[in-house]
């Protein structure tokens, strides 16, 4: 009953995961300024980012030498980038305010694509690199994961901690009660601003070695 | 109507000055109060757990506290250990200790401590260890944040 | 052309006095406790700071204005308690960084900017990630938030300008200038400490550390700051530094408006929900007002705009300075007590706030400030200030 396993700890870990989300979701949210299902819609997007990123490293997980991720230097590479990429996004989120333009204004070229695409893809690749951000949960499942001897199984495991993770993210949506609250949308880009400068520094001392404390 | 309200606002309005009154003559009283009925504790991660053991060593003394994995909630997967050093008199130029956290009769790890240059290491003995989380230096001593991991209780799958 | 009416006309002396009778009273049992010291130089800060209160007070009532005489207060209770603090830390500890030891033990005074910090896990684990003592301490976790709460319910956001013992440094820099040398500040970024709210109350919960204590708080500059021994601890101290230099000093000197408290302040932004439910707030009477704006050009925290001018009042964001209505030359904006009619006793509604802010101003910081007094005295006496 391995999945199950997989699945349990992944409830005994949600609060932990959605305390990790939260400080980017919630601001997203607000700054949307969506209802209740529009919201849901962009936490499944969030959700399947986190799936994805899930997934990947259950194949790994199953495929390479698991010490070798767990190896510090590989994780605080991998933490290092994944948070300034991250900080990135929120900053261009925060400043720019992503939103699929109209299709009739520009119907080839790389404005086109860009414009058209990547607003669909902010809300997964945000769920993708706050996922891998290597938390303690995600930690365990990958030990779990490596411990299976099939790439299904693997793969099973790693869809059970996430789908055991995700059920705490059921009430999120429901900030969009609160769409009505014009100034709610500034804050929450606000937040996100804010919440790119503490990404980017993490980043950069994953990067540089450690937080350096004496 | 109109006059109900306004009695209501205007007694709202000398309301705020009794509750100032009431504040400053009370803070004592309130304050023991409010602790008692919100039940409000600070949180281990703060300081560290509760100390639970003592040993004496020539020169200095050793004192285990409880491990923290304390969360928002619930338990994390990791957590740490405190481990203070107090210097007496005669403390040994080199401190090495071995310290079994878990209480299960075997030592997890080991922290060495050069206590003319307050540095320190630590050798994990087992899994679960996973560095020095903050070093204080203190009037009387060292104390160490040793981090810690929790496995979970993943069964294995028949070979 | 048509006489203004300006805000409030002088009372005369024996009303003024008459008006004045009950805070005497009130401010000599809360500052002496019943009993007056009998060491000379405690007796002398004792005179001094009733005297100094009390002087404002009626200064206010007999002239009808209040916020240059509030700021008074103010400006000088920051730098007081910036002289007590850090006397009483190097008291305790011998030095303005805060010692090891004392987070271990628990002994760190809580400030009432942590609160926002605490919220997550205080409401749903009965926590608070704060290295300090619930009761019976020096800024004790408990007594904080009792004050706190009395606070927001006798005077809302009021706090910010009537007991907040930070926000006179940025309300002092913003008054040296007779005008503004930068003038176009957007009131969108009044939106700020809301997201800053937002951002330390949820990183801290997820990190289970004070976050805005460690990484942001300009006002360690002024109180008390983690010594710098690593990398980690040297960037923080670059950025409450900056922050203070930036904030609380350059930008309000320059804009004429209180920068730190109406664009980073978390605590400021939570105090906005308690504005709603208080019994005061400020209120401008669209027949009187000529629209010069000049409430609006004045006011420290961005709280008025044309709604307010046409009745709907000032924000959420309203300190309850009394800026605006001493700006005002028509008489147009007033305090008002929520429930009562607009307009009519508009002064009961000033004198009745008068009673509350001030009462809790003396209560609150006297004994800062007598302490302050005490150690400044020592200083000139023995030349040590401990």
């Amino acid at each position: 009953m391995v999945p199950l396993q997989g699945f349990f700890l992944g409830l005994s870990s949600g609060v932990a995961c959605v305390a990790t989300c939260a400080p980017v979701l919630v601001p997203y949210l607000l700054a949307e300024g969506n209802g209740v299902a529009r919201n849901a819609f962009a936490v499944g997007q969030f959700l399947l980012g986190r799936l994805v990123g899930y997934l990947a490293f259950g194949v790994i997980a199953w495929g390479i030498n698991r010490t070798l991720l767990e190896a510090a230097g590989y994780r605080a590479s991998i933490m290092g980038f994944t948070y300034l990429a991250l900080s990135v996004l929120l900053v261009w989120y925060s400043l720019g305010r992503i939103r699929t333009p109209c299709a009739a204004r520009q119907t080839s070229g790389l404005a086109a694509a860009a414009g058209t695409t990547w607003p669909l893809l902010f809300v997964p690749m945000m769920g993708l690199l706050t996922g891998l951000n290597f938390c303690p949960p995600f930690l365990m499942a990958l030990a779990g994961a490596a411990d299976t001897n099939s790439l299904a199984g693997s793969l099973l495991f790693f869809a059970a901690f996430f789908a055991g993770t995700s059920l705490f993210f059921l009430p999120a949506p429901f900030l969009g009660l609160f769409h009505s609250v014009a100034a709610l949308s500034t804050v929450g880009r606000m937040a996100a601003g804010v919440m790119s400068l503490y990404y980017g520094y993490a980043g950069v001392i994953y990067l540089i070695g450690g937080t350096g404390r004496g | 109507m109109a006059l109900l309200k306004s009695t209501a606002g205007y007694a709202w309005g000398v309301l705020c000055i009794l509750v100032v009154l009431a504040t400053f003559l009370g803070h004592g009283f309130l304050e023991e109060r409010f602790a008692k009925a919100s039940g409000i504790r600070i949180h281990p991660r703060m300081t560290g757990g509760e100390a639970v053991r003592t040993i004496e060593r020539g020169g200095y003394t050793v004192t285990l506290h409880r491990p923290v994995f304390d969360g928002l909630i619930s338990d994390r997967r990791t957590g740490f250990v405190r481990v203070d050093f107090t210097r007496e008199d005669r403390v040994p130029p080199v401190i090495e200790e071995q310290i079994d956290w878990d209480g299960d009769g075997r030592h997890d790890f080991s922290v060495v401590i050069d206590t003319g240059t307050s540095k320190v290491s630590l050798r994990a003995a087992g899994p679960g260890v996973t560095g020095i989380e903050q070093l204080y230096v203190l009037k009387r001593g060292w104390a160490v944040r040793i981090g810690l991991t929790r496995a979970p209780a993943v069964e294995r799958p028949a070979q | 052309m048509t006489p203004e009416v300006k805000a409030g006309p002088p009372r005369r002396p024996l009303r003024t006095a008459l008006l004045a009778l009950p805070m005497l009273l009130l401010t000599f049992f809360f500052l002496t406790g019943g009993r007056l010291p009998s060491d000379p130089k405690s007796l002398i800060a004792l005179v001094v700071t009733y005297a100094f209160v009390n002087v404002l007070f009626v200064l206010m009532i007999h002239t009808g204005r209040t916020d240059r005489y509030r700021a008074t207060f103010f400006v000088i209770y920051a730098v007081l308690f910036s002289v007590s603090f850090i006397a009483h830390m190097i008291d305790a500890r011998g030095s303005m960084s805060i010692a090891d030891d004392e987070i271990l033990a628990g002994r760190t005074p809580f400030c009432h900017i942590v609160i926002t910090m605490t919220l997550i896990p205080a409401a749903l684990g009965k926590t608070i990630i704060f290295p300090g003592t619930i009761t019976k301490a020096y800024a004790s976790v408990a007594g904080m938030l009792v004050i706190w709460i009395g606070a927001s319910l006798a005077l809302g956001r009021g706090w910010c300008s009537w007991g907040c013992f930070f926000g006179g440094w940025d309300d002092g820099f913003s008054r040296l200038l007779k005008k503004p040398l930068i003038r176009n500040l957007s009131p969108k970024w009044s939106y700020l400490p809301y997201g800053v709210l937002l951002a330390v109350a949820l990183t801290s919960a997820a990190v289970l550390s004070p976050t805005y204590c460690v990484w942001v708080c300009p006002f360690k500059a002024v109180s008390e700051y983690v010594p710098v021994t690593s990398v980690e601890t040297l960037i923080q101290a670059i950025i409450f530094i900056t922050l203070f230099a930036g904030l609380a000093v350059a930008l309000p000197f320059l804009t004429k408006r209180r920068t730190q408290c109406s664009m980073l302040c978390p605590f400021g932004a939570l105090q906005s929900f308690t504005n709603p439910i208080n019994a005061f707030e400020v209120r401008i009477d669209p027949a009187q007002c000529k629209k010069c704006r000049l409430c609006v050009n004045n006011c420290p925290t961005f709280s008025l705009d044309q709604g307010s001018l046409e009745g709907k009042g000032a924000g959420i964001t309203c300190v309850k300075c009394g800026k605006c209505v001493d700006a005002c030359p028509r008489g147009a904006a007033y305090f008002h007590i929520r429930g009562t009619p607009l307009l009519r006793s508009a002064e009961t509604g000033r004198l009745l706030f008068l009673y509350t802010a001030v009462l809790f101003m003396t209560t609150f910081a006297g004994g800062t400030i007598q302490n302050a007094l005490m150690r400044i005295m020592n200083l000139l006496v023995t030349g040590r200030i401990v």
